[in-house]
This record gives structure tokens, sequence and C-alpha cells, in this order.
């Protein structure tokens, strides 16, 4: 109770204490001087009500609060229809929304465990614009002479046999520097981790497992520590186990043996097989460290100019590098939820604004009987709150299901700790205050506009005020044009990256996928230590089954510079190519054609010409123009006076290696046979078996046989079929299309109910209109076209600003885009062609009926 | 428990506050009014020990208060029972009459 109210309480009954007495005979004077003196003080009586009413006052405005709440759940009562869809919308939005930004944190902006994420970085060898794996060399050097780290650590990725009951199994691993687990600062679940000369010739028989092989191998066995385990054949004792957590480069390595470098690998400056990470130091920023490594690594190249002349350093933040492309999809992604969410915030306001010319009379009525402006607003206040609140429960209810099937749908490996999302309370809030500024300014603006009106103007108007519903108009031509201009965004932006992945989808791989499977098989070194023993065993394997060194569709083969004859001998004349050793029936196998020369054959052994095959990009890079059958190359192997030169015997049809939205590389391909003797070395003596057959399981009985039939202590890894391997590869493409695509439909049910509810209740609220001027003489069609050509303009200004925003964002989304340009007119053109259709049936349908009423009845109906 | 509260007497204005809301809702002069008339002229309230009283009853949630029109189309405050109230009301009749006997069985005492 505020003071004022006091007073005009006590002037109520003064004056009606005054009117009895006067009645009663009083002169008008005494009578007032009576009805006050009966009061008492009146200075006092007003300060000992004030008191009270102050101690009043804070229980009331509780639960005056609750009476709100309860007459708003009241009111979203006698309309479930208008609640339940301003509601569903709004939780729509909110749950959208929320599901997708948790993602974004789980994945890009939740910093890694490790102990300083700010500070650790991969550092990479630079090549002519293309960062690569480093040297032993060069990270030995680059360790002595650079100032800006304060731990540099390496690390190679190495397939091992691990040899335990109950059959040999191939896993993945790291060979590390004593350093590497210094650098992230995570401690070890169980015993510790190398030591600092572990990482030395003989020490370096030590282990660290990952939690995962500790499980899945050894039981979680606590004793484990101190036992002796057998790696590629050799007895390494196990020190340590890391957690679950420890997978600082996302490459799930199950296991960590020390990188013991000889000194002959030391030495090494011209194999680059190392990944190098590194912990800044506390001080260094990533440019000054970058600045730094470019110093050394052009002290280097002057030391080392034939190695190191072409050689930069670069270096990144690691994390940003580990998330890389998913960084991109999730904003884009993100980007279209929001878009959503805005939808659905428009739709809500047009739903409240329709009903609050409903409503018009309502609280014309609680005006009238002396309901202040203020408390008004409070009761619509804090229907839109309620409104929100109630969204907002479902809304994660939603984001809790969709995150669920987001994390199932999405393929293994491809977005980085997306199964660590869940939902973020910071987006949950952010997302309820904007559902909630939309709810009650769409609700206040209209409600404040009726409260300033004369309450009996309104309800003598039957709540149709002329100029309000004029502005009233204006403001939903504006939401139209907006939810016209947004739909268009986000269908066009949805339109072209699914476009995208349906291209991709149906890009020529270059050969036959049908009935191919392949399997992978490795010779440990420690048994198969000579280059010819090697050569010789994979012969053997070849005589049964297809061989290639990289598996087509998950990426290029060896990294080599091939210098085309007639170019000078040196590095510049190189020409990045991928290479692949292949048994002579590859081509057959995988009906990649032979486009011109010939194939290889049994003929192409070792002592004969040395023989290759190229790729038609191949050809057209280093031969345009000219046939390349009979030219010759240099490459892999030979030096100085024995550049061991290669003749180009056929050119083969172009293979999409990298998958199918990867570039098509220059590629070139080498008989078993003449294999360089080095060529085993980077392969890891490792091949890819493929055979094509109807039957995958007949397949992969037959390549475990010819690989049993050689050496029974071998292991067959990776059988899968060239589907498999297909449907991986464009897994990321598929999921983002399909995230896409269910956002994209959501949005344009959201934009078509709202545009047609607008738009619809626009032309019905003219209905009298209409009826004047058929009266007045116009024809149906007349007044048809009027009603289409007004509709329309708010509809047809969403289109062109839509239009224009997505063309001026379409260069943020081109790197995301295949086979698609950003202003690819079919996309446009289908969107807005469907847009203006839904648009112009919300027109036309009830143009019509009111067409159809009597100009007579529309009259009466007044409106 | 005392069978009487300290002020008995002191609550009766309340009380009898209560029973004018529970017929109708009114505003502060019509209780006064209605308080005179039923009482006949036999009882005198005073309109400024009126005022504190029903404050006091809103503050203890009895009694709740509104805005709206009075019959001569002047805002007026309208005070209406709420449901404590109601039951403050049939507690205050309750001990009302076990003191009005009490008080009458003293009195009568030979």
């Amino acid at each position: 109770m505020r003071p004022k109210e006091v007073d005009t309480e006590l002037a109520f009954h003064i004056e009606m204490r005054a009117r009895e007495l006067i009645a009663r005979g009083l002169p008008e004077d005494e009578a007032w001087r009576e009805a006050r003196a009966r009061l008492g003080d009146p200075s006092s009586l007003r300060a000992r009500l004030v008191a009270i009413g102050r101690s009043t006052h804070r229980r009331e405005t509780l639960s005056e609060l609750w009476h709100d709440v309860r007459f708003a759940l009241r009111q979203l009562a006698t309309a479930p229809t208008f609640a339940a869809i301003a509601i569903g919308t709004l939780a729509i939005g909110i749950g959208g929304t929320t599901a997708i930004f948790s993602a974004v944190r789980a994945v890009v902006l939740a910093p890694f465990p490790w102990a300083h994420p700010d500070r650790t970085m991969i550092v990479a060898e630079r090549w002519h614009d293309l960062d690569g794996s480093v040297s032993v060399g060069n990270y030995v050097d680059w360790r002595t002479m650079s100032s800006s780290f304060a731990e540099l650590a390496a690390e190679k990725f190495v397939g091992v046999t691990l040899d335990a009951a109950p059959a040999p199994e191939r896993v993945s691993g790291g060979r590390v520097t004593q350093t590497f687990f210094s650098v992230f600062g995570q401690h070890p679940l169980l015993g510790r981790t190398f030591r600092g000369d572990e990482d030395t010739p003989g020490n370096d028989h030590v282990v660290v497992l990952s939690e995962r092989l500790w499980r899945s191998r050894f039981g979680a066995d606590s004793a484990i520590l101190g036992r002796t385990i057998t790696v590629n054949v050799a007895p390494y004792v196990v020190i340590g186990v890391m957690p679950a957590a420890f997978d600082p480069t996302l490459s799930e390595e199950q296991l960590w043996i020390p990188a013991a470098f000889t000194p002959a690998e030391r030495a090494e400056h011209d194999e680059h097989s190392y990944t190098v990470v590194g912990l800044l130091a506390p001080t260094v920023t990533v440019d000054a460290a970058a600045r730094d490594m470019r110093r050394v690594a052009e002290a280097l190249a002057a030391r080392y100019p034939r190695q190191d002349a072409e050689r930069s350093a670069s270096v990144y933040p690691l994390d940003r590098f580990l998330i890389g492309n998913a960084r991109d999809q999730l904003w884009f992604v993100l980007g279209a939820v929001s878009l959503v969410f805005l939808i659905a915030c428009v739709n809500v306001a047009n739903l409240l604004l329709a009903r609050s010319s409903v409503r018009a009379r309502e609280i014309a009525i609680r005006a009238a009987i002396g309901a202040g402006r203020g408390r008004l607003i409070r009761q619509l206040l804090t229907e839109g709150a309620v409104m929100s609140l109630l969204a907002s429960a479902l809304g994660v209810a939603l984001a809790a299901a969709l995150i669920r099937v987001m994390v199932a749908a999405a393929p293994a490996g491809v977005i980085p700790r997306l199964e660590q999302t869940h939902i973020n309370l910071s987006v949950l809030g952010f997302a309820l205050v904007v559902a909630a500024i939309a709810t009650i300014t769409s609700g206040l603006v209209p409600a404040l506009r009726l409260a300033r009106q004369d309450p009996h103007e309104t309800l003598r108007g039957e709540g149709r005020g002329i100029g309000a519903g004029r502005k009233r108009e204006r403001l939903r031509g504006a939401l139209v044009t907006i939810e016209v201009t947004l739909a268009l965004m986000l269908l066009v932006g949805s339109g072209l990256l699914v476009k995208s992945a349906i291209m991709q989808q149906r890009t020529p791989e270059g050969f036959d996928m049908v009935g191919l499977s392949a399997a992978g098989v490795s010779l440990p070194p420690t048994t198969y230590r000579d280059p010819a023993v090697v050569r010789h065993a994979f012969e053997q394997i070849a005589q049964q089954v297809t061989l290639v060194s990289a598996r087509p569709l998950t990426g290029p083969g060896s990294d080599n510079g091939l210098i085309p004859e007639g170019r000078p001998l040196r590095i510049e004349s190189a020409i990045q190519s991928s290479l692949r050793i292949i048994s002579p029936d590859y081509f057959s196998t995988m009906r990649i054609p032979i486009r011109r020369g010939r194939a290889f054959t049994a003929q192409d052994v070792r002592g004969a010409n040395r023989v290759a095959i190229v790729s038609q990009r191949f050809a057209d890079v280093a031969w345009p123009g000219v046939d390349p059958v009979g030219r010759r190359f240099v490459c892999c192997e030979g030096k100085g006076t024995d550049a061991m030169w290669k003749t180009v015997v056929g050119v083969a049809g172009d293979v999409r290696s990298r998958g199918p939205s990867g570039q098509i590389d220059p590629e070139f391909y080498l008989p078993i046979d003449q294999a360089p003797d080095d060529a085993w070395r980077w392969l890891g003596q490792s091949m890819t078996m493929i055979v094509r057959s109807p039957s995958p399981s007949t397949a992969a009985g037959a390549m475990r046989a010819v690989v049993r039939d050689l050496d029974p202590t071998l292991p067959v890894s990776d059988i899968q079929t060239a589907d498999q391997a297909f449907r991986t590869a464009l897994a990321p493409a598929r999921f983002n299309a399909l995230l896409l695509g269910a956002l994209a439909g959501i949005g344009l049910l959201l934009s078509a109910a709202g545009i047609f509810g607008v738009i619809a209740y626009f032309v019905a609220l003219r209905t009298h209109e209409i009826g004047v001027r058929r009266a007045l003489g116009a024809t149906a069609n007349d007044v048809m076209w009027l009603m289409t050509r007004q509709g329309l303009e708010p509809v047809a200004l969403g289109l062109s600003l839509g239009t224009a925003a997505s063309l001026l964002s379409a260069r943020l989304l081109s790197s995301a885009l295949y086979g698609v340009t950003p202003w690819d007119p079919l996309t446009f053109g289908a969107v807005g062609l469907v847009l203006g259709a839904v648009a112009l049936a919300a027109i036309l349908v009830p143009a019509r009926r009111a067409m159809r009423i009597q100009p007579t009845r529309a009259l009466q109906f007044g409106g | 428990m005392p069978l009487l509260r300290q002020d008995r007497l002191y609550g009766t204005l309340d009380a009898l506050i209560l029973k004018a809301l529970k017929l109708a809702p009114r505003h502060g002069y019509a209780i006064a009014r209605w308080l005179e008339q039923a009482a006949d002229g036999a009882l005198v309230i005073e309109d400024g020990s009126l005022y504190p009283a029903l404050y006091r009853l809103e503050r203890r949630a009895w009694i709740e208060a509104d805005w709206g029109l009075s019959e001569l189309g002047r805002r007026a405050r309208f005070y209406r029972l709420t449901r404590q109230g109601r039951q403050q009301l049939a507690i205050e009749t309750r001990e009302w009459s076990v003191f009005a006997a009490f008080v009458t069985r003293v009195l009568e005492m030979a």
C-alpha cells in the first residue's frame, strides 16, 4: 500500500460520510468537518495505516504473483489451441537451439582436459603451403634451437601386433618421446609414464596402456603394472595406464611405447613421419612461437640444404587443429537452428498479437472496473513469463531427446567430442530469456495501447479500435516480412548444403564398388627384416588376391615428389603426387579403365625395364597435351648417378581416393616387384588385400585363408566392404544434410504456419471492407486482385530482403559447399517459389471465403 | 491452552468486521455503515479505529482488498473475506460464545 492509496481510501470514506451527514440535514461545511473529525488525527492515522500497509505489501506481492500465475494458467486453459500452438512452437525453438548450442559447446568451446589447453600447440613442417609431418632430425634440432616451448614432444602413429591370448591382435599405438605426457599434463590412472632415459635405445622396452585396452584386453587388472606383454614380438613391461579421457590427438591410440631414436634416426632429416606437439612457455604467444620456429627452420634449411631447403615450420593451437571442420559444420547448424528459433518467436508474437485483439474487450473491462495500468501490465508480463517457462520445460525435454538422437545418429569419430554433449544451462537460460522477451513484448505492446485507450470506447466499439487496428495491420505486415526473410535465408542455406551432400553422393569414384572387400595385412619387422623377404611374402599373397599399398576411399597413397624427364633434377621441379604399389591385376579387379597404353603384367619384374602407370590427372599436370606413354620420370629412389628412371607404360582413369568430397590427386602406380626397397618402411610393411565377390563373408574367408597359408601368426585387420568404406566416407556430409534437412523442414513448417496465419487473419479482418466494395459494384476479380496485391506486398518485400541477405552471407557458406555455387539459381528459385505459393494460398483461401459471403451479410457482420 | 486469549475484547471489532464481509465484499465506509445498522445504535465504532483494524486483518490475510468502482463511480478499496478469514470467523464466533457464557455465569453467580 502506497501512501497515495491510503489517502484515496480515506478521502473516499470522508466523502461518503459527509454525504450521509448532509442527507441527514447537516449543513454542508459542518458535515465535512464532522466526517473528518470522526477519523481522528488525520496525519497520525495516515502514518499508522502506511506502516501496517507496508509490512503487508511484501507478502501481498508474493500472493499477487501467485494469483497472477494462476490467472495466467486459467487464461491459457481457456484457449487450449492457442496455448498448445504457442507453447509448442516456442518449445521447438528453445529445444533445438539448446541442443545444438550444447553440442557446439561440447565440441568447439569446451576446453580439452589438458593442463594448459591454451598453450598446447601442434608444430608442423611446412612445405609449399602444405603442413606435414616432421623428420626426427628436424624434431631433435627444433628442441635444441627453439626457445618458445617449455616442452616439445614427437609421436609417430604405428600399428603394433599385441601377442596375447586368445589371438594376436593389431592395435594402433603411438611411438612417443619421453616428453609426450608432460606436454598434456594429464596424470596416469595407474603407475607412471616414461622417465628421463626410457626413450633411449636399450631402455625402451616399457609400455603405457590406454584405459580402453587395459579394460578390454587385460580385464582392468589392477596388478597389471610390472607385467611383461608382447608387443611386435618383443617383451615390454607395463609401467602405467592412462585414464579414459587421455586421447590428446583424438587418434584413439591403445598404447604408447617410447620413441628411442638411434643416432642414425637423429641425423635423418628427410623422412617425415612424426607429429610434433609442444607446450608454449608461459609468456610466449602463438605468433611469437611461429616466428621463432620459422627462424629455426631457416637455420636448418641453411644447414641441410638438400633435405630442408624448402621447408619451414608452422605452429597452431592443437585444439583448433583437432576440431577442424566440425567447427564450421556446427556453426552452420547453429545458424540454421537460430533462424528456426527466430521464426518460432515471430510466430508466437503473431499469435499473441491476434489474441490481443480478442482480449481487448477483457482488458477494457478490467480497466473499467478499476484495475490500474500497472496491475494489467504485471498480469500480461506474468502471462508471457508463464508461457515461456512452460515452453522452456518442454524445450528441455526436447533438447535432451534431440541430443540423444544426434549423438546416436552421428558417425563415429567424425565430430570429435560430440558424445560429451549435455544440456547446457547457460544456453538454456539464454533461449529462455529471448523467448520471454518475444512473448512479453508482443503481448505487452498491444496491451499497453489498449490500456491507454479509453476503455468505454473500446467496449462500445466491440474491441475494434480503428486507429489501433490500422497500426496492428502495419505491425503484422512487418512480421510477415521478417518471417519470410528468415525462412528464405534458412531454406536457401540448408538447401545449398543438402544439395552439396547429394552432389557428393553422386560423384563417380573412378572404380566399381560393387562387391569389393578389403582387408589389411602387415608383416612385423621383427620376423620380416629384409626388403626382399617382405617383397617375396607379398608376391606370394598377390598370387591369390589383389594387393594395393593404400586402400581407396580412405585417403591418398604415399606422398612423393616426382620429376618428369626434361625438367632439372631439383626439388622445385617435383610434382607432388601419390604413389600406390600394386599387384598387376589391380586395375582389372577395381575396374579402373586403362585410358592409354597397358596395365602391368607378370613380366614387369625386378631387373626388367622399370615401369609405371600414371593417372589421367597426373598426365595432364606432367605432360599437358602430350601422350605420356613412353615418357620417363624420377621418383622415390636412386641418387646422383643412378637416377633410376621409370617409364610410363599406361594411363589409368582418375580415382577419387580421398572419398566422395575429396579432390582428385595426381597418382601413379608401381608394381610390387619393382617397389623401392625403402617403400616397405614407409608403408609399415602393410598392404591391403582386395577381392571382388558377391558375398562379403566369402571374400573375408578367402583373404584370411591366404594370409594363414603364408604365416599363421599374421593377423588380418580392418575387413571392410567398399560399400562400408563409402558410407563411412560419406557419413559426415550425410549427417550434416540430415540435421540441416530436418531443421529446414521444421523451419518451413513453422514459417508456413506463421505466414498463413497472419495473412489469413489479415484478409478475414477485411470481410467488412470486401462487402462494402462488392456493394459499391466491384467485381469479385477486382477484389481478389486487390487482396492478393496487398497481401503479397510484405511477402515480396521479405523475399527480396531474404535473397539479398542470403547473397551477402553466401561467402560464409562457400567453403562448405560442393558442386554447388553459393548463389545456385535453382535453390533460390525453388525456395522463393515454395514461400510464394504458401503466401498465395494463405491469401486466396480466406479471400474466396469472403467473396462467397453476400455483400449484405458481410456488412451486417460489421467486420 | 487457556480458554480465552488476552485480546478477546480487543478482537471483538475484528470479529465484527469479518462478519460484515462474510455477507458481501464491501468498502470501508460500507463496513462502517453495516456495523452501525446491525448494532442499531447500540455500538458506536470510531471511524478512526476501523481502518487500522482493516489493515491489520489484511496483513493477517484474513481479508483481501482490491480497487474497484463504487456505486457512485468513485475508485474505492473493496475488502472481501479470504478462506483463512472465513475459518477465523468461525473460531471467533465459537470463542465469543464460550466467553459470553463464561462472563454470564460469573456475573450470575450468587
